[in-house]
């Protein structure tokens, strides 16, 4: 019988900055190649496999990783955030996404000049 | 004020659409990292070795502690979140920052001289060889 893969809702943090969203993403097991990232329509997707460990002549007694399984969560993401200005970088297992707002929503410094 | 009013407004609207799934709430509580402060375990064995492996994403190797008492393995550890700081503003904080221990009681006295740690993508695999008088030996069967 073939095993239904499970999907797993990676835990994420969300942090706001003046001109940015930094989202950070759990992805352990996950590599660079396998991980998609995809933005549509205001909906931002994050996909990768969790690829069950295989180690030649030993068996798996205990635990979770031997089910197949994908990472899979969608976030609505504001129209605030500006589309062109995503950069992901993977490390340690950790997906860090930062978006930048658009330039009108970025706090502006108004001088005063004096009469 | 006007933050507080920006942030309402048009900051909030990050709905994990994941989570109007009806069975998010059980995936939810089964994988996170610190339900009980216990990162993901799984065991694999074999007759020469066994692999011990754990989830432990965002965690340095220098927080990493690995100790072996007779046939006891103790894996201790710290993540450290740079973000998690008091001064930031979370849109949503789900990760868990701070201590973890794992104990593992094995069938046989593990020998530290033969025990092997790597840690890559966020994973940590511990190898404990066995020791040759618990391996299981094969007799050759000879034919005349």
């Amino acid at each position: 019988m073939e095993q239904k893969q499970k999907n797993i809702l990676p835990d994420v943090d969300i942090v706001e900055h003046q001109d940015e969203v930094i989202l950070f993403a759990d992805l352990p097991g996950v590599e660079e190649k396998d991980l998609d990232i995809t933005f549509e329509k205001g909906i931002l997707k994050l996909t990768a496999p969790k690829k069950s460990a295989q180690f030649a002549g030993l068996e798996h007694t205990f635990g979770r990783a031997s089910q197949a399984a994908a990472y899979e969560r969608s976030f609505t993401v504001s129209k605030h955030i500006d589309p062109d200005g995503f950069a992901a970088r993977l490390a340690d297992g950790v997906l860090t996404l930062t978006m930048k707002k658009v330039k009108e929503l970025q706090p502006k410094r108004i001088p005063v000049k004096t009469a | 004020m006007i933050e507080q009013f920006l942030r309402e407004r048009f900051f909030n609207p990050w709905h994990s659409l994941a989570q109007l799934h009806p069975d998010a709430g059980a995936l939810w509580h089964e994988q996170r990292f610190g339900d009980q402060g216990l990162p993901a375990l799984d065991v694999y064995e074999g007759a020469e070795k066994v692999m011990v492996q754990l989830e432990v994403p965002g965690v340095k190797t220098q927080d990493i502690d690995i100790t072996a008492q007779d046939n006891t393995l103790v894996i201790k550890g710290e993540r450290k979140l740079s973000e998690q700081k008091d001064d930031v503003t979370f849109l949503r904080q789900e990760r868990q920052a701070g201590s973890f221990s794992r104990t593992i009681t094995l069938p046989f006295r593990i020998d530290s001289e033969r025990i092997k740690a790597k840690y890559a993508q966020g994973i940590l695999q511990v190898e404990i060889e066995r020791p040759e008088e618990v391996k299981p030996k094969k007799i050759n069967i000879k034919v005349n």
